[in-house]
């Protein structure tokens, strides 16, 4: 249903474009659940933006081909992919307040992507808002749909977004840390809500997160991104149960967990390097324990692993066994 | 053992449009040299304004603090400043607690200012701090921009550290930073108490990390401390309904780990906090006495007190 192909995206920097994304490949299925997972600056939102046509000024599509359904969005003009944006894919975003307007009725924000893609009158279009609001669990959804957002707590501001991009029923949602704001009760309310769209629309999610608990709940498959590249992608109980590349088994190992209480947290010496500034090679070579001359000299690509997964790193085979 | 840090009884009252709102409502709480206290609780819980009223930046509405055994509730400002010194924090944003004007040599140094130190003693201390929480002596000279958000909340704990205080206050001090970087302050953090002999109050709401650190844990809802023990009675045998459908809430990135089934509602406006105990409106295990009584704080197994009529 999606399919992203050798994406790379490039901003444009002092001293000429950034690459910021470097032949990025992804595809998901209807109805499926990708989590996209990375640390600040691996380049996952950027995907995501570049996906629904939202890079803006700065940033361009330098390379690769992403398609929804077969129909390919990086040559569409403008006014086409705002077509289908609302209509056939939607976004969630961090922070819900941001992304609500203050000075409207959450009701008529709701109204407002109706009428962009459907043809409603606008008492159909406020009785569907008024559905939809009680779809995404607010309660006394008739009286509700008058209030301004600012009279939401923030859990319910994030249903009132869910319910605004799940309007036109888009085949795709595209959720940017939903929950990452929201306290942990609250999280686990949202991520029970996602989880029955999915369940009742066959909508696939592309889920982006820092948090592997997250990814754990929710993901069918999941990719792993390192500065601007994905260093693996795998069935998410697969990933998660036997990490492939060094980075994703230090990232899984460094995550404090309410389990058990270890006297020391591995720790991923060093910081990820920025955009640019590593020409070959694999990016994560100066701060991984596994790196061997190989991985100064060669550049690895994301090669099968296993059935079903992918790992870019040239000492995988070596690491599994 | 006399507490580094007490709160007694300690309550705080916020006037809202007319009306008031209880943030904090008769905490107890000892910290003891040597010794990590967690404290978690979702937004709303009273936290933060715990952590104001331990950093004497708040005085409580009722209620006394004591620093090393003296009683500083009622202390101006300026009979307040030399004992600051003892007492001392590290927040969230290290974008925003560091001078961006200031190098970090002068960040670093501004706790050591009233101690009337040499030049070059002042100058040697800052070189120590910053080999202390692993940042290279050449940071001294630049400024706080130069560093990512992990290198800034090492020189907030080296500036922090620097006066050797006796008590420190981490108010979600690793919650802004990735996972790996989280890691690597966690480890620091757990190193410089048991070096120093710290006190520390760490204040998340990062349940890992708070297991990961303390070795005693106090849960609050609504201003109440509901749940208070030792780490492993908390996180392995929690007793109050309220800990047990937080921890279970927390995602578990183990392969086939449960899905929680989420505590139903939301946590109610402080303004607007339900009588008798906080959470019965929201409880799977309510019984007659939780509407009409405020439960006490009770002994559940030694060290281990509950607020909760059916605990366990």
């Amino acid at each position: 249903m999606l399919e992203v192909e050798r994406l790379c995206v490039a901003f444009r920097g002092q001293t000429g474009p950034r690459e910021v994304l470097s032949g990025v490949s992804l595809s998901m299925r209807q109805g499926e659940i990708l989590g996209l997972v990375g640390e600040s600056g691996s380049g996952k939102s950027v995907t995501a933006l570049a996906i629904m046509g939202l890079l803006g000024e700065q940033g361009r599509i330098s390379g690769g081909r992403i398609r929804l359904d077969g129909r390919e969005l990086t040559t569409l003009n403008p006014s086409d992919i705002r077509r289908l944006r609302g209509s056939c894919m939607a976004m969630i975003f961090q922070e819900p307040m941001t992304s609500l307007n203050p000075l409207l009725r959450v009701g008529l924000q709701i109204e407002e992507t109706l009428h962009a893609h459907l043809p409603l009158s606008r008492a159909e279009a406020r009785t569907r808002a008024i559905q939809l609001l009680g779809e995404v669990g607010i309660p006394a959804p008739e009286t509700r749909v008058d209030a301004y957002p600012h009279q939401f707590s923030g859990g319910m501001r994030q249903r009132v977004m869910i319910a605004i991009a799940m309007a036109c029923a888009p085949r795709l949602l595209i959720a940017d840390e939903p929950t990452t704001a929201l306290d942990v009760t609250i999280q686990a309310q949202i991520l029970a809500l996602m989880r029955r769209l999915r369940a009742e629309r066959g909508t696939a999610i592309l889920l982006i997160t820092h948090d592997l608990g997250v990814i754990a709940q929710m993901s069918d498959r999941v990719a792993v991104m390192y500065a601007g590249e994905i260093v693996e992608a795998a069935p998410a109980g697969e990933l998660l149960h036997s990490p492939a590349h060094p980075y994703t088994r230090l990232l899984l190992a460094s995550l404090p967990t309410t389990r058990r209480r270890a006297p020391r947290l591995p720790v991923i010496e060093g910081q990820m390097p920025g955009p640019g500034t590593i020409a070959s090679g694999c990016r994560f070579r100066m701060r991984c324990p596994m790196a061997v001359p190989r991985c100064t000299d060669e550049t690895p690509v994301l090669a099968p692993f296993q059935s079903g997964r992918f790992v870019r790193c040239w000492r995988a085979g070596d690491i599994a066994t | 053992m006399s507490a580094a840090l007490e709160l007694v009884g300690v309550a705080h009252d916020f006037p809202v449009r007319g009306r008031t709102l209880r943030a904090v409502d008769g905490v107890d709480l000892a910290v003891g040299a040597g010794e990590t206290l967690g404290v978690v609780g979702e937004s709303g819980c009273g936290k933060s304004t715990l952590a104001r009223i331990m950093l004497k930046l708040t005085r409580p509405s009722e209620g006394r603090v004591r620093l090393l055994g003296e009683d500083v509730t009622d202390l101006m400002e300026s009979a307040m400043r030399p004992r600051r010194r003892h007492l001392q924090a590290v927040f969230q944003d290290p974008v925003s607690s560091l001078n961006p004007r200031l190098t970090v040599r002068d960040i670093v140094a501004e706790p050591l200012r009233p101690l009337g130190l040499r030049r070059t003693a002042m100058s040697q201390r800052v070189l120590s701090m910053l080999e202390m929480v692993g940042l290279p002596a050449d940071a001294a000279g630049r400024y706080p921009h130069a560093f990512s958000g992990g290198q800034r909340q090492r020189i907030a704990i080296a500036r922090a550290l620097a006066a050797e205080p006796r008590v420190l206050i981490c108010d979600e001090a690793t919650s802004a930073l990735d996972v790996s970087v989280q890691a690597q302050i966690l480890n620091l953090l757990a190193d410089l108490q048991e070096q120093l002999g710290l006190a520390v109050v760490f204040i998340s709401h990062n349940l890992g990390a708070v297991r990961h650190v303390s070795h005693r844990v106090a849960v609050m809802y609504l201003g109440r401390i509901v749940e208070q023990g030792p780490e492993a009675a908390i996180f392995d045998h929690p007793a109050h309904p309220y800990t047990k459908a937080l921890l279970a809430a927390v995602p578990d990135p183990a392969p086939g780990a449960a899905v929680p089934v989420p505590l139903p509602g939301e946590v109610p406006s402080p303004l607007d906090r339900p009588p008798g105990c906080h959470l019965h409106p929201r409880c799977p295990r309510t019984g007659p006495r939780c509407a009409a009584e405020v439960p006490p704080l009770v002994e559940f197994a030694p060290g281990h007190h509950v607020r909760c009529f059916y605990p366990g």
